[in-house]
C-alpha cells in the first residue's frame, strides 16, 4: 500500500472488491476503461463475474502485477503452439474443478486478461492430451451424436493408418 | 450466468483457443469426439511429416478403436501384435510407453535390414527366427543355418528362418522360402510353415496356443 491509487471493483452479486490500480489493470478491459473514465472513485460494475470468480481471478492478478507486459502477439503465437507448460503458481491456482475452471476462463475472456486466459486454455488442453476420444467425452460429458455415415468418414480418414 | 458452465458450454472461440494450443494426436482425439467437434478442430490428414503420422499411431495405439493393435515407426502404419516380436512390444515399447515410438515390426525389421543375417529375433518366450539372407550362402541342404538360401531360386531378399525350441538344429525340420514359395520339410512327418511373414507367425501361433 504504497500510497497506489485503489480501485473499486464489485461483483454481478454486489461484492467489492478494492485493489491496487496496476492489479486491476491486469484486465485491459479495466485498464482501458480507467483511462476513459479518468480518476473516478466509484465502484467498476463487473456484471458478469461473480463473486467466487472475481476472488480467483483478483488472486491471480495480484500475484502477477509485475509481470512484464505481454510479448509481441506473432512471438507467443509461436511460443504456445507447441508447449503447454504452466508455471508452478499457476498450476497449483487451477487446481479447482471444472466449474471454476471454466468461469475462469470465460471472466478472463471478459475482462480480457490475455495471460490468464492463456494458462485457463493450457489447463485444459493438458486435460485433453494423451487422452483417447472415449476418455474426453467421459472427462467432459461430451455427447457422441455422430451419424453411422459420419463415423464411416472417420475411419475413411485413417485408412492411412491401417495394416491393409 | 444462469447455469453452470460446461466444456461444451464454453463458446466457439474458446474452443479454438483451447483447440490452438493443443498438439497433433489430440486435436485428432477431440475431433473424434462429437459432430461439433469435428467440425471445428483443424487437422491435416493424413498428418503432413513422418514425425506427426508417428506421433499420431503412438497416441492412437492406447485407444479402445485399436485395441489389438500397434504402431510400427517404419511403414508408420498401425500393425496387429502377431506381426511383432515380443521384445517390441514389451518394456518401455509396450502399448503407449515412452520408447513406443521406437517399435517396428517384423517385416520392417527384415525390409529395412534393422535384423541383420544370423540375427536371431526371438517371438515369444521359446520360438525364435534368424535372419537369412537366401543368396549369400547357398549351401547344400535347403537353408544352411545362419547365412541360409533357399537352393531353388537363390533369391537375394532377406528371409526369415524359423528355429524350433532352443537349439538352432531343428531348424533345417521347417523351411519356406518367402521369395519363390518352395517350402519343404526334412522331416516328412511334420508340416512345414509356409506363407508370407506374418502368415507364417500366424500359423506358429495356432500351432502352440499355449504360447500365447
Amino acid at each position: 500500500m504504497s500510497g497506489e491509487e485503489m480501485i473499486t471493483l464489485k461483483s454481478s452479486d454486489d461484492v467489492s472488491f478494492t485493489v491496487e490500480r496496476s492489479v486491476a489493470e491486469r484486465s485491459i478491459l479495466i485498464k482501458h476503461l480507467l483511462e476513459d473514465l479518468g480518476t473516478s472513485t466509484e465502484p467498476i460494475p463487473i456484471p458478469n463475474v461473480n463473486e467466487p470468480v472475481l476472488n480467483k481471478v483478483i488472486e491471480w492478478s495480484i500475484h502477477h502485477k509485475n509481470d512484464p507486459p505481454s510479448t509481441d502477439d506473432n512471438d507467443s503465437e509461436n511460443n504456445r503452439r507447441r508447449t503447454t507448460d504452466i508455471d508452478e503458481w499457476d498450476q497449483k491456482f487451477m487446481q479447482v474443478d471444472q466449474e471454476m475452471l471454466f468461469e475462469i476462463i470465460l471472466a478472463a475472456n471478459y475482462l480480457d486478461i490475455k495471460p490468464l486466459l492463456d494458462v485457463g486454455c493450457k489447463t485444459v488442453a493438458n486435460m485433453i492430451k494423451g487422452k483417447s476420444p472415449e476418455e474426453i467425452r467421459k472427462t467432459f460429458n461430451i455427447q457422441n451424436d455422430f451419424t453411422p455415415e459420419e463415423e464411416d468418414q472417420i475411419r475413411r480418414e485413417n485408412e492411412w493408418a491401417e495394416d491393409r | 450466468m444462469a447455469n453452470a458452465p460446461s466444456f461444451s458450454s464454453l463458446p466457439v472461440e474458446i474452443h479454438l483457443e483451447i483447440i490452438d494450443r493443443l498438439d497433433g494426436p489430440a486435436r485428432f482425439a477431440l475431433a473424434y469426439t462429437s459432430h461439433y467437434f469435428e467440425q471445428i478442430v483443424t487437422r491435416q490428414v493424413p498428418p503432413p511429416t513422418n514425425a506427426d503420422k508417428l506421433g499420431y499411431l503412438c497416441e492412437a495405439e492406447k485407444w479402445p478403436v485399436y485395441h489389438g493393435y500397434f504402431a510400427c515407426n517404419q511403414c508408420l502404419k498401425m500393425r496387429p501384435a502377431n506381426a511383432f516380436s515380443a521384445k517390441q512390444l514389451q518394456g518401455k515399447r509396450s502399448r503407449g510407453y515412452s520408447e513406443n515410438g521406437r517399435r517396428f515390426c517384423l517385416s520392417c525389421g527384415i525390409r529395412r535390414h534393422i535384423y541383420q543375417p544370423g540375427h536371431v529375433i526371438p517371438i515369444d518366450k521359446r520360438g525364435r527366427f534368424a535372419v537369412c539372407w537366401c543368396n549369400k550362402f547357398p549351401g547344400t541342404g535347403s537353408y544352411s543355418l545362419l547365412f541360409g538360401g533357399c537352393t531353388r531360386c537363390g533369391e537375394a531378399i532377406p528371409v526369415i528362418h524359423y528355429i524350433w525350441g532352443y537349439a538352432y538344429q531343428p531348424c533345417l525340420d521347417y523351411f519356406s522360402c518367402c521369395s519363390c514359395g518352395y517350402k519343404g520339410s526334412l522331416n516328412s512327418l511334420d508340416r512345414p510353415l509356409c506363407g508370407q511373414l506374418d502368415e507364417i507367425i500366424h500359423q506358429y501361433r495356432t500351432m502352440r496356443p499355449e504360447m500365447g
